[in-house]
């Protein structure tokens, strides 16, 4: 293992689990989204959306809003702050990991 | 940026499209300003009723149609497929469409008084203008956004624009030539908004319960 590889240890494991990065990726793409919205275009069920949203606003990723637009019940999802820069960090870490600058493309060098 | 996130930002500026709402919108507004063109064409201008007739149709254009899409997006979009508000805020969009709008309207103005100075006669043509402008932006949002449907509304509004100059019925009367190009391109959008709002209710039923 080189040390690009070994980065990936250092990967945030809240944001790496495949729900909760779909989540985030979303949100990180508005400025906020009900959970109707994050519903379809995740595919997740209600239940593990639920769950998966409770996990990343216990971390303080996510702000999470209930509230009426007029007679509907809405439950308006955003990422916070420390969300945001989790996810972008993320991000980085992730390209830096797997990005190879020497062959300009995705995989670990050999 | 990976391409992936990319992709997922394009899906999310689609989503305003959607619904095709925002198209009748549009659709609505050219049919008032067809409508203001052709009462200019008539030689009506000076009447009693223009001016409050065109302050009215204004205000309603600036207040009243976006409170009319947001309760429709409520009531339509919003419990159908979600609510997701994008990053610049509808605010600050607003603002900056009235800014250019107010810096359009001052620039054909100036050069309506300097038409000597200029020795072009700019308002023969500028149904061709409009229409090469507004369907480049179209043109742009559909080769950003993949939607084909603003494709060829921006093409029509190309072709539409350059046809009501060159038709030589029509050359007489600017206004009259204006007021046919935004009739045409609102029809468009309108035919084009119904068509996707009426796909996406058959595609899109309400869920059973709302969360």
């Amino acid at each position: 293992m080189n040390s690009r590889v070994r980065k990936i240890a250092n990967l945030d494991r809240l944001i790496h689990e495949p729900a909760r990065l779909m989540i985030a990726a979303t949100l990180y793409l508005v400025s906020e989204a009900d959970f109707l919205y994050l519903l379809t275009q995740t595919e997740l069920t209600k239940g593990n959306l639920s769950s998966h949203l409770a996990k990343l606003e216990e971390a303080g990723y996510v702000e999470i809003e209930k509230s009426y637009r007029g007679k509907i019940p809405m439950t308006v999802c955003r990422l916070t702050k420390k969300g945001r820069a989790s996810f972008k960090a993320y991000e980085a870490a992730l390209r830096g990991a797997l990005f190879d600058p020497a062959n300009g493309a995705f995989g670990a060098s050999r | 940026m990976p391409a992936p996130i990319l992709e997922a930002r394009v899906r999310a500026q689609r989503y305003w499209y959607r619904d095709g709402l925002i198209e009748i919108v549009v659709g609505i507004v050219l049919l008032l300003m067809s409508g203001e063109c052709l009462i200019v064409a008539l030689g009506q201008r000076k009447a009693t009723w223009y001016l409050p007739g065109y302050a009215g149709s204004m205000v309603a254009v600036a207040v009243l149609f976006p409170r009319v899409t947001a309760v429709m997006r409520e009531r339509v979009t919003y419990p159908r497929s979600g609510y997701a508000h994008s990053g610049t805020s509808g605010r600050k969009r607003s603002i900056a469409l009235i800014i250019v709008g107010a810096l359009l309207v001052i620039a054909a103005r100036v050069l309506a008084s300097h038409r000597s100075l200029i020795g072009w006669d700019y308002a023969r043509w500028l149904p061709a203008i409009a229409g090469v402008a507004i369907g480049a932006i179209f043109v742009c949002e559909s080769r950003h956004l993949h939607l084909s449907r603003l494709l060829a509304v921006g093409v029509l509004s190309i072709v539409l624009g350059i046809a009501v100059c060159i038709a030589p019925s029509l050359t007489y009367s600017p206004a009259l030539a204006m007021a046919l190009y935004l009739a045409g391109l609102g029809c468009a959008l309108l035919c084009s908004g119904g068509v996707t709002l009426r796909n996406y209710l058959r595609s899109t039923p309400p869920p059973a319960d709302l969360t």
